[in-house]
């Protein structure tokens, strides 16, 4: 500015207003990472699922950010969760011409490694909406997203372990799949298991299907056969066969956890059917993503450590406190 | 049967075991008949895995849960198939019904006892339309059915937001649907039983019924004879979503709630245990009471597996692969007995052979004897 002002005349005008083009093509030029356009920053959230149960919270959170921020986001996801299908889903979104794409990853990088450099290449900023690795936190310089947000699975299955642990279980455990194929569900089970049998606790993996009716006819005569069983665990967020293989066995001291707060589990944690549920915050997975995006895209801002939305546990004590967000959806 | 050859030859009646060995082969002959061996050799295979749990009341309860809510939708598309569709959007029509049953009690106050009712309403309704977009615009069922259940569940999933909902069900309704009732066995069975035997009888017994196997046949033969084949598809898909509809609500009752992937995947089941039951997927050929074994046959593998201690991880292979079994059994045996010749020299679709096995297996009654010379003189007929 000081330069402009000593400019005077004719010739000092022509200057200044060069000066000042220079200046403007200079300001557009500081911010080329940032939109360069007026066109809302669209940004695809692709997920892995329907926006149902769970995933309908991530969905919610991506969609809340993007009004917060004033971004157009568009969920999309696969019809069955395969690599191929989704990798196509996020093809979808890169021939969009999205500003953005975060991606509900389900499997290892190397699945995803082409299309995010294709992403790159064009241009879009290109993250995770899933937990990083177990045990890691400070983001790695070469990671192929540009962030990561999501609960540690292997932690939550750890942590359900161990709250059966000080909860003084004795006997069996059976940890039960509802979505078979489902890593972060496989990853739970397998944490869980492997932590209870370092403890000397006897646990089992037990595959089911999402019918409710067919998990409570399972899951009862499992615990026939096993009359030991002291907890069974859900690891997806459908409990309802659960709670009625229960009632049904009239194993009142059954001890039942499962993951994620739905209305049934509140209801069951309120009435002491259901122990405790890992939260994962998983609003938070459709909304930080958003953000993080749309920071990178406006300003350039990178992600340094990663962000973890769990796990958290929700028991009796803590249920109510979280009960008016869960029925509006947010937990 | 050899002897009862001669004994023909000799121009008396045949054996007695040949008799009976033709009245079990007419047996297998019928659709019905493998799946019903399926249900015996599976019963034996897991009693023999698990001789302290399996052979027992609790069992049997659990297995006729799984079989009927399951079978009920199946009998809707087993009478589907037969004549000569596939319904793909079952699972959605039933979560989609399941949303609509739960909304009306929780949202509007509304009785279960029409709320119920207007969920299969509902339910037929959405078979309607299916039938409808098939006959109008001479689309593949299975095409049609595929888009809508994508529509469908789509619905729901934007109705519900994605989320499960729960209702408070009175206890009464809870038990007359779904409850504990008949000495430890669900309600849902009295239906599922009941909804089978309608079934059987409207196949079997009725006009409807030969129109659908007609249809499912050869639809333009049947159109020619005069069978309102469009009128007889459009029926067949609205009992179809409407049976879905009743498993909906079956569930509603039984679990308090909806999720927007209630009845995902069933479609699929509901083909395997139509398929079991000895329904031909080529359509014009099945028996109702062959669903039902096969929603038996279903509900005994799920069951059966854990009481077995089978391997947790393998549940859904070993699953697919005793169905697959069944199916083989069914088609394969199917395929040689219907090759095979009548014994003792009877002919096929013999009036002769009916009167000897009734004789055989009822003597006296009708005054049929296949000893008699008036028997003997039939079958010798017969043989003319």
């Amino acid at each position: 500015m000081a330069m402009l002002d000593s400019v005077t005349g004719a010739g000092g005008r022509r200057m200044k207003l060069l000066m000042l083009a220079g200046a403007a093509a200079g300001m557009m030029a500081a911010s080329a990472p940032a939109q360069a356009q007026d066109d809302p920053i669209s940004i695809y959230f692709v997920g892995c699922a329907a926006p149902t149960g769970f995933h309908g919270y991530l969905a919610r959170g991506s969609a809340e950010a993007g009004e917060n921020l004033g971004v157009n986001v568009t969920y999309i996801y696969p019809d069955q969760l395969t690599i191929p299908n989704q990798v196509q889903k996020i093809e979808e979104a890169i021939a969009a011409q999205a500003d953005g794409i975060a991606i509900c990853v389900f499997t290892e990088d190397a699945a995803y490694t082409d299309v995010v450099a294709r992403a790159k290449e064009a241009g879009i900023a290109i993250g995770s909406a899933a937990a990083p690795p177990p045990g890691t936190q400070v983001r790695d310089p070469n990671d192929i997203f540009l962030f990561r947000t999501g609960s540690d699975e292997g932690a939550a299955g750890k942590l359900t372990a161990q709250r059966l642990i000080a909860m003084g279980v004795k006997g069996r455990v059976v940890v039960a799949n509802q979505q078979p194929g489902d890593a972060s569900c496989q990853l739970r089970a397998t944490a869980q298991i492997d932590e209870l049998k370092a403890n000397g606790i006897e646990a089992e993996f037990l595959e089911l299907t999402m019918d409710p009716g067919q998990q409570a006819e399972s899951l009862f005569n499992y615990l026939r056969l096993h009359p030991d069983t002291a907890a069974a665990t859900s690891t997806c967020d459908v409990i309802d066969g659960f709670l009625a293989a229960k009632e049904q066995s009239g194993r009142d001291d059954l001890i039942l956890t499962g993951y994620d707060i739905v209305a049934q589990s509140l209801a069951a944690i309120r009435d002491g059917r259901q122990a405790f549920t890992i939260d994962q915050q998983q609003f938070w997975r459709g909304y930080m993503p958003v953000v993080l995006l749309t920071h990178n895209i406006k300003y350039g801002l990178q992600q340094g450590n990663y962000f973890l939305t769990g796990p958290t546990i929700v028991d009796k004590d803590s249920v109510e406190k979280v009960a008016a967000m869960v029925e509006k959806g947010y937990r | 049967m050899a002897q009862g050859l001669d004994d023909a030859s000799a121009g008396s009646g045949p054996s007695r075991g040949a008799i009976w060995g033709e009245a079990f082969r007419r047996f297998m002959l019928r659709p019905e008949s493998t799946a019903l061996a399926a249900v015996l050799i599976l019963f034996v295979v897991f009693t023999a895995l698990s001789p302290q749990l399996f052979p027992t009341k609790l069992t049997y309860i659990s297995i006729m849960a799984v079989a009927a809510e399951l079978g009920i939708a199946s009998i809707g598309v087993t009478l589907l198939m037969i004549g000569g569709h596939f319904d793909l959007s079952i699972g959605a029509v039933l979560g989609l019904t399941s949303y609509v049953a739960v909304v009306l009690m929780r949202d509007f106050g509304i009785s279960p006892i029409i709320a119920a009712p207007t969920a299969v309403v509902v339910g037929a309704a959405l078979g309607f339309i299916n039938g409808i977009l098939v006959v109008r615009f001479r689309i593949h069922s299975f095409v049609v059915t595929l888009g809508t259940m994508l529509i469908w569940r789509g619905v729901l999933i934007a109705l519900t937001g994605g989320f499960p909902m729960t209702v408070d069900i009175p206890p009464l309704f809870k038990d007359v649907m779904a409850g504990p009732l008949i000495f430890g066995f669900r309600m849902s069975m009295v239906w599922f039983l009941g909804i089978g035997l309608v079934g059987t009888f409207l196949l079997t017994r009725t006009r409807f019924g030969n129109w659908v196997q007609a249809a499912g046949q050869n639809p333009q033969a049947a159109r020619n004879l005069g069978v309102p084949v469009d009128r007889v598809t459009v029926i067949l898909f609205m009992i179809a979503s409407a049976l879905a509809a009743v498993t909906g609500v079956i569930q509603v009752a039984r679990f308090s709630s909806v999720d927007a992937l209630r009845g995902e995947g069933m479609e699929l089941q509901a083909v395997a245990v139509t398929v079991i039951g000895g329904t031909l997927l080529s359509g014009g050929y099945g028996s109702v009471i062959g669903t039902v074994l096969g929603a038996i046959t279903f509900g005994m593998i799920q069951v059966g597996l854990v009481l077995a201690g089978a391997p947790g991880h393998f549940f859904k292979t070993l699953t697919g692969a005793i169905v697959v079994g069944a199916v083989i059994l069914n088609t394969d045996v199917a395929r040689r007995l219907a090759r095979s010749r009548p014994l003792a020299g009877f002919r096929r679709n013999s009036a002769a052979a009916d009167a000897a096995i009734l004789g055989e297996a009822m003597p006296g009654r009708d005054g049929v004897d296949p000893t008699t010379a008036e028997s003997g003189e039939a079958y010798r007929e017969d043989k003319q």
